[in-house]
């Protein structure tokens, strides 16, 4: 498809940093400092050990990894934890002094068994094993959604446990590994990892990749529907989030000394679960705080475990009852926690935005948190003059129950053919199976003398066809800036960001959305969302567009002003339209050709005044003439 | 022959119990759509039930009809205090609550009874062995395969023949258009947990008449198996559960009996492992409400 920005293309670094880019920018730059004032007061006023400050660096990294899954997917991993302990024992591996290696690992090959490197290297290997595991298991991972992706990453959480304790070989099992090297985690290199950790995941976050992966989370039809890949996201965000997770692991083995699986299990898991429900999964910002927080309630809670402890054994109350030895505080104390703020806020305390979003932020850097915009240009695509579509004799069957058959038709570029019939008569079917969604049973479907017929819905939306759907699908918590992006990222996949942003920018305007452009889609009002769905439909600069019901629940000047501006828009770019629709004024003032549908038949098609005059058609809408 | 019919009796009585699980399991998704990370808790509380009662001088079969009360009533419980409150949420918060509550009865069977296994004793018709000929198969087996073939025939009549169990399944089907009809959403959403919580409390009788202990995490294995065989079975089915357990019996029996000794170890890691990778192949299920893959 060729884009048809006329811009000149803005060059050089400054082409990187649209909007969502200096956001997360200054988000993980804001980020980092706060933690260092943090790390720094603390060690001042001496209000921890360098060891648990480290611990809680450790902390952080792991919830910005997961956080970069979960966040970005919506899936709550608890499989993490495994990648976290194979970069612990793969670190250790090389990290290890030989002599005690021998005793631990004497199976290992002479290599690793010589092998004492700083931990500086050692991270390294553990990055590419927590990058291996990840492919492994993502080729899993990205066919699952929802309730099945869950379970799975928490059978693979079981299995590496198992792993861990079985391979002694590599393990030692559960007599595990012991005195790492405390001193190779230094702060220099604690840092090292927190700044990586904050770039990297802000930078997938404001990518193509981040937003496609967010998309999917609001509304995984729509996506596909804009060519979004659906499992290729899924799989690479799971992949890095599970190297960044090995990183974390490798540095926590030697801020404790000691690699054991139980380490890596239940607890662990669930304590990272708390930090990104407590702070807000779906934005990095609040894993950060939530790991912050929740670093310090664990050494709270400790405390008060261990002078608790110190009771066990004792009378209290007047000797009413012996105090038992209190060792799972913290876990209760956890669960309490995770269940009141799923109670009383269930988006976390930051929610879904970055700190870069928060309004003090946003007024202190003002001007530089605004969208690019280069004044009033139009958008205009063209789509090329040969482009067609087709079916023939479409069919779908269910078992013996035929939903649609035999439905022929074509568009051109420049024309709109209407799709109409009674309730029933199979429009939704042939949608479906036109858009990618259903099989076809019989029949063949072509889009620009290719044969689409078996086409995935994202493959469609990739080569041409756009939709828009019945029942309004945005994606709900996205700027409706970065809902038009979506398109943009996968129609110019080599434009620079900035011009994406410009080229979506200008879509808004051409729809007259764009005072609204930095709102969440599911905060617009109804008439913007159907307006923001076409933006987007037609941002994927599509040569044929499917518009399902577009005027359903407008009124009659609303529906009005869509029509003007679906006549202009195709007389502008060209492209060809479906329209399905029952507002039949409409139908008959835009439509060249019309197709109608009756009891899954096709019963007329043809120009609009010969269809209108057709008996079936008038039997079918109004029963049998006398 | 021989051992053909120990494998099948393996099969079923591993099948029965995983069953069991998954049926319960699938009835609160049914209804509410999320699966209970805490089933398996409910096994264990209804193990530590059974010891109470024993310990306290019952015989082994009340002391086995009240431990089935507990864990009905545990689950009813857990419904009301945890996920009454966030009825209508979306399902991953129920997931992840469910989880919470997992962890914190784990810790808390920790602290307040023991973190050490509690034997319990197996009265003598569960144990030892019946001979067919020339064939040992294990009582306890036997009796597992019968209380799991039982309590389904009993369900399916519960939910078949009775107003409770038709309400139930009519709200499974569709839990508003159900409530327009009259169908008492708290009655019937009571009722599915007390259910589960029953078949929860039946597998673990099964389960420790083979195994003889209570320990805190004892619910955990079995239920994180049954969890991933709801799934493969098909979520929004009740048959899809019940084919998943037994093709999870059919999986853990066929490596128990071809798997060498030296990593037997390994087993519990490969029934998992094989689990998910036919996750792969069919994400929604072997009976799906929409059969036909995504293009």
């Amino acid at each position: 498809m060729v884009s048809g920005v006329h811009n000149t293309p803005s060059g050089g670094w400054a082409s990187w940093f649209d909007l969502r880019s200096r956001e997360s920018l200054l988000s993980a730059f804001l980020l980092f400092a706060i933690v260092c004032v943090l790390l720094a007061a603390a060690a001042y006023f001496e209000l921890a050990s360098p060891r648990l400050l480290k611990i809680g660096c450790v902390n952080l990294i792991a919830a910005l990894a997961l956080g970069l899954f979960s966040g970005s997917t919506g899936v709550l991993s608890l499989g993490h934890v495994a990648f976290f302990g194979i970069g612990a024992y793969v670190s250790a591996w090389f990290t290890l002094i030989p002599a005690i290696k021998g005793m631990l690992l004497p199976d290992m090959p002479v290599f690793i068994q010589q092998s004492q490197w700083s931990l500086w290297f050692a991270v390294i290997p553990a990055i590419i094993a927590g990058l291996l595991a990840g492919v492994l298991t993502g080729f899993v991972m990205r066919r699952l959604r929802d309730t099945s992706a869950v379970i799975a990453s928490f059978g693979f959480l079981v299995i590496f446990y198992l792993l861990f304790i079985g391979l002694k070989i590599f393990t030692n099992g559960k007599q595990s590994l012991y005195a790492l090297p405390i001193d190779q985690l230094s702060w220099p290199l604690t840092m090292t990892a927190i700044a990586t950790a904050l770039l990297v995941t802000f930078a997938i976050r404001a990518s193509a990749l981040g937003r496609a992966a967010e998309s999917l989370r609001d509304n995984e039809a729509a996506a596909r529907s804009v060519g979004v890949d659906a499992d290729r996201t899924f799989f690479w965000v799971w992949v890095a989030s599970a190297a960044l997770m090995a990183m974390a692991g490798a540095l926590f083995a030697h801020s404790i000394g000691i690699a054991s699986p139980s380490s890596f299990y239940l607890d662990k898991t669930f304590a990272l679960i708390v930090m990104i429900i407590v702070g807000g999964y779906r934005s990095l910002t609040g894993c950060a705080l939530g790991a912050v927080l929740i670093t310090i309630v664990e050494e709270l809670l400790k405390h008060a475990e261990e002078s608790l402890g110190a009771l066990a054994g004792q009378q209290v109350l007047g000797g009413l009852i012996e105090m038992p030895r209190v060792f799972g505080l913290t876990a209760l104390c956890f669960s309490a926690i995770i269940l009141l703020v799923l109670y009383l806020r269930p988006e976390g305390v930051i929610g879904y935005r970055e700190l870069a979003q928060a309004g003090l932020i946003r007024r202190l850097f003002g001007r530089w948190l605004e969208p690019a915009s280069k004044g009033e240009e139009q958008v205009i695509y063209s789509v090329p003059k040969e482009s067609e579509l087709s079916a023939q004799s479409l069919g779908k069957n269910y078992g013996y129950f035929s939903a649609m058959s035999d439905v022929s038709f074509e568009v051109g570029p420049g024309e709109i053919v209407g799709l109409i019939g009674p309730n029933g008569a199979g429009k939704s079917t042939f949608i479906n199976v036109m858009t990618g969604n259903l099989f076809a049973s019989s029949g063949a479907i072509f889009l620009n003398g290719e044969n689409a017929t078996q086409w995935s819905a994202h493959d469609l939306a990739r080569r041409g066809m756009g939709r828009t759907f019945q029942n309004i699908r945005l994606f709900a918590s996205l700027s409706t800036l970065d809902n038009v992006l979506t398109s943009v990222n996968v129609a110019s996949p080599k434009l620079s960001r900035v011009d994406a942003e410009v080229l979506a920018m200008n879509w808004l305007r051409e729809l007259n959305l764009d005072q609204h452009a930095l709102e969440a889609g599911g905060s617009l009002a109804y008439g913007d969302q159907r307006r923001l769905e076409i933006a987007r439909a037609l941002a994927l600069e599509p040569h044929f567009l499917l518009l399902d019901e577009p005027a359903a629940g407008m009124n009659d000047s609303e529906t009005h002003q869509l029509q003007q501006l679906l006549k202009d828009i195709v007389q502008r770019i060209g492209c060809g339209v479906i329209l399905i629709e029952h507002d039949m004024p409409m139908v008959m003032a835009l439509c060249d050709r019309l197709v109608v549908l009756n009891k899954g038949e096709q019963i007329a098609s043809g120009p609009v005044a010969d269809v209108r005059k057709d008996p079936q058609v008038i039997e079918a809408y109004i029963g049998e003439s006398p | 022959m021989d051992l053909f019919l120990q494998f099948l009796v393996s099969v079923l009585s591993l099948g029965g119990v995983y069953a069991l699980l998954a049926l319960g399991l699938s009835t609160v998704f049914g209804l509410l759509g999320f699966l209970n990370f805490a089933h398996g808790d409910l096994m264990t509380i209804c193990g530590y039930g059974l010891y109470f009662m024993l310990a306290a001088g019952f015989g082994f079969v009340p002391a086995a009809t009240l431990a089935l009360a507990l864990a009905a009533l545990a689950a009813v419980l857990m419904e009301r205090l945890a996920f009454r409150p966030l009825r209508g949420r979306n399902p991953m918060t129920l997931l992840i609550t469910s989880f919470a509550l997992s962890l914190a009865l784990h810790v808390s069977f920790q602290i307040f009874i023991s973190p050490k296994p509690k034997p319990i004793p197996v009265p003598e018709f569960l144990s030892g062995y019946f001979t067919i000929g020339e064939i040992f198969i294990s009582r306890a087996q036997v009796i597992a395969i019968v209380v799991s073939v039982l309590s389904l025939v009993l369900l399916n009549l519960f939910v078949n023949r009775t107003r409770l169990g038709v309400a139930l399944r009519a709200a499974a089907a569709d839990f508003d258009v159900a409530r327009a009809f009259g169908v008492k959403a708290n009655q019937v959403i009571a009722i599915a947990f007390a259910l589960s919580g029953l078949l929860a409390g039946l597998a673990a009788l099964v389960w420790i008449s083979q195994r003889g202990a209570v320990f805190p995490t004892m619910g955990l294995t079995p239920m994180v198996k049954a969890l991933i065989a709801v799934i493969i079975g098909g979520l929004s089915n009740p048959r899809g559960a019940l084919l998943g357990g037994f093709m999870l019996g059919l999986l853990e029996a066929g490596f128990l009996f071809t798997l060498p000794d030296s990593l037997v170890l390994y087993r519990d890691a490969l029934v998992l492992l094989v689990l998910i990778l036919f996750l792969m192949f069919r994400p929604n299920g072997l009976i799906a409400t929409n059969p036909e893959p995504m293009r």
